[in-house]
């Protein structure tokens, strides 16, 4: 294989493995080619034409076209409604959860609403704060987001965007897929992918594209993005649920300089609320130590997140491994092999195995035994990697990786799929 | 020259129909006899056809145009086309093949018709929105993205025949029956495909680890 036929390999396999995810397309191609045929002749044709133009107007009228998303707020009382402002208070976070299981995290301080629906996304008015976006990754998802003067349009991604109105300054932390911003300063439109942060500063007129990672290394603690700090494969991925994805940059300036009210709560609170650093500057004002000595097993694991996700991988290890020491057998010591299986490096693979020996049947065996097919692959170990692709067909042959596993047993060889 | 990665025609999986329910191919129907109830306009040989054959075109249209939100109508697109003349298929029992040639002609006229419209609004292909690939590493995410900006960048039968050769690791035989032109003229157009993109692939960082030179796959 030269280098052309590589590069085009993970092309492919890349592709596969999202055109899993898309079937719909496929259903309603299907089915728009089957839809029963016009009627012939010259009095039929006259009926059908009325009949279409009866149809079209009651669709028009009644909505027979696909029906737009709906979405439900929760943790501040605003109505569901178009147009509605929803707008959480200086301790609160508003979470507009849709119906194809997006979501938008308000967080506090922050002013937005949902200005309108379709059957395939959404435009979202960001008028003022952070707001953290998981878009539900599909081929048609059309979603757009007006951030102060800015426009940003995914079609499938998880971001930070922030607008700060006094500061007039635009900030987009991209972790997953890729977004396209335009708006003052930018020149037509910027691409922004994972991994990247664009900087738009409208009061000083600059401009600044980074790394995140670049970013998480040389920006001080308060701005970090604790998602940057994540090894690869770790939580900074499309599997990460929106709400434990939520920025660490607006908690980490709660951090920085907590408020009464944070200062109050107890890092499982904070913790539970999200607020990862502020979780991390209580329990180190606790003792360490004592926390992971004292947590039961599934508080383990909770600071074992809270600490991932705040930037802090080592302390986040000590208490995943505390976890399972804790309650040995436990779901609570499984979901801790399986996150630090999900922190990447050469235990990875072993973590992922222990997870699926302690909880074959648990809600992570089918992430975990993907994973596992994944690095047996990447690490080229063939062997292994067709036993891994068996089961997992057999166990779940809908999964996210079974069309890298059926590449892997169809050709007989990894070059269908290789490791990305 | 080698095939990159053989044998190519993966075995299609049983379709999975909406609603979950999962129905076995038809196996006594082959496909000489499934064309012919096609073009008599057996609906239910239409849904058989799609079922049998829209993974394989949706893949080929993925190759060459990217997976974006256009694959839906385009495989539709395809399948219209399939029906309005299958019956002056020569070969019927080549109908994997022909399915395919008529979905690299349906990505040809999409990307003709981008590229007008590229010119409409003046945007340089660089500038055109990109769909999230889907790559559990940022890296190879960005490596999908540069590769498909550099694709768009080529004239379309050249971006195809790269597309098809390395992308999707067809033979150069089936590339060639794909794009419907003589071997040779595949092999003249796979190796100004392959020098245009090692050229530009060089402005993209995520492309680095090509050889400008090449050593000539195609």
């Amino acid at each position: 294989m030269n280098d052309l036929e590589k590069l085009g390999a993970r092309v492919a396999a890349t592709q596969d493995r999202e055109l899993t995810t898309s079937g719909a397309a496929l259903r309603r191609a299907r089915r728009r080619l089957l839809e029963p045929p016009a009627p012939r002749g010259r009095a039929t044709r006259w009926v059908a034409l009325a009949a279409a133009v009866a149809v079209v107007s009651v669709a028009l009228v009644v909505g027979l076209r696909p029906a737009p998303l709906t979405f439900q707020v929760s943790g501040v009382e605003a109505a569901a409604r178009l147009g509605e402002v929803v707008e959480p208070g200086p301790d609160q976070r508003a979470s507009i959860r849709f119906s194809d299981e997006s979501t938008v995290l308000l967080h506090a301080g922050a002013r937005g609403r949902v200005e309108a629906t379709t059957a395939h996304g959404a435009r979202v008015v960001v008028e003022s704060g952070l707001a953290s976006v998981s878009v539900a990754r599909k081929a048609e998802a059309d979603w757009r987001f007006d951030v102060g003067p800015f426009r940003v349009r995914i079609t499938g991604t998880r971001f930070d965007v922030e607008w700060n109105a006094g500061e007039r300054r635009f900030q987009v932390d991209v972790q997953d897929g890729s977004v396209v911003v335009s708006g003052p300063l930018l020149e037509g439109e910027r691409s922004v992918v994972a991994g990247e942060r664009l900087v738009v500063s409208v009061r000083d007129g600059r401009v600044s594209p980074e790394s995140l990672a670049s970013a998480a290394r040389h920006a001080p603690p308060p701005t970090e993005s604790a998602t940057a700090a994540e090894p690869p494969g770790g939580a900074a991925t499309a599997k990460e649920p929106p709400a434990t994805a939520a920025s660490a940059r607006a908690t980490a300036s709660a951090a920085a300089a907590p408020s009464a009210s944070a200062a109050a709560r107890t890092w499982r609170e904070l913790a539970r609320a999200g607020d990862y650093r502020a979780a991390l500057a209580s329990a180190e004002a606790d003792g360490i130590d004592g926390v992971l000595a004292s947590a039961s097993a599934d508080e383990l694991v909770l600071f074992g997140d809270a600490a991932r996700l705040g930037g802090r991988g080592e302390l986040a290890r000590r208490a995943y491994l505390a976890a399972r020491d804790r309650s040995p057998g436990s779901r609570a010591a499984g979901v801790a092999a399986f996150a630090l299986g999900r922190m990447g490096g050469a235990a990875a693979l072993g973590w992922f195995d222990t997870y699926l020996r302690e909880q074959p049947r648990g809600p992570l065996a089918r992430e975990a035994l993907g994973r596992v097919l994944e690095l047996h692959h990447a690490a080229k170990n063939d062997a292994a990697a067709r036993a891994a692709a068996s089961r997992y067909l057999a166990e779940h042959p809908g999964g996210p990786y079974a069309a890298l596993a059926r590449a892997l047993l169809g050709t007989g060889t990894t070059d269908a799929a290789p490791a990305p | 020259m080698s095939s990159p990665r053989a044998p190519r025609l993966v075995p299609l999986p049983v379709p999975q129909r909406p609603g979950g329910r999962v129905e076995p191919i038809a196996q006594a129907m082959d496909d000489a006899a499934l064309v012919a109830a096609v073009a008599r306009g057996d609906r239910s040989a239409a849904g058989e056809l799609f079922d049998r054959y829209a993974l394989v075109v949706r893949r080929v249209l993925a190759r060459i145009l990217g997976v974006d939100a256009e694959l839906g109508d385009a495989v539709h697109d395809v399948f219209v086309e399939a029906l309005r003349s299958a019956a002056g298929i020569r070969e019927p029992e080549r109908l994997e093949f022909w399915l395919v040639g008529i979905a690299v002609h349906r990505a040809r006229s999409i990307i003709r018709r981008r590229t007008r419209a590229r010119w409409l609004i003046f945007r340089a292909p660089e500038e055109l929105p990109d769909i999230p690939s889907g790559a559990p590493d940022p890296a190879v995410d960005e490596q999908v993205r540069a590769t498909y900006v550099v694709l768009r960048s080529m004239p379309a039968d050249l971006r195809i025949a790269f597309a098809l050769r390395f992308v999707d690791g067809m033979k150069l035989e089936e590339v060639a029956g794909a794009c419907g032109v003589s071997l040779a003229t595949i092999k003249r157009r796979l190796r100004e495909a392959e020098r245009v993109f090692r050229e530009r692939a060089r402005a993209h960082p995520a492309l680095a680890e090509l050889d400008p030179a090449g050593g000539g796959a195609a």
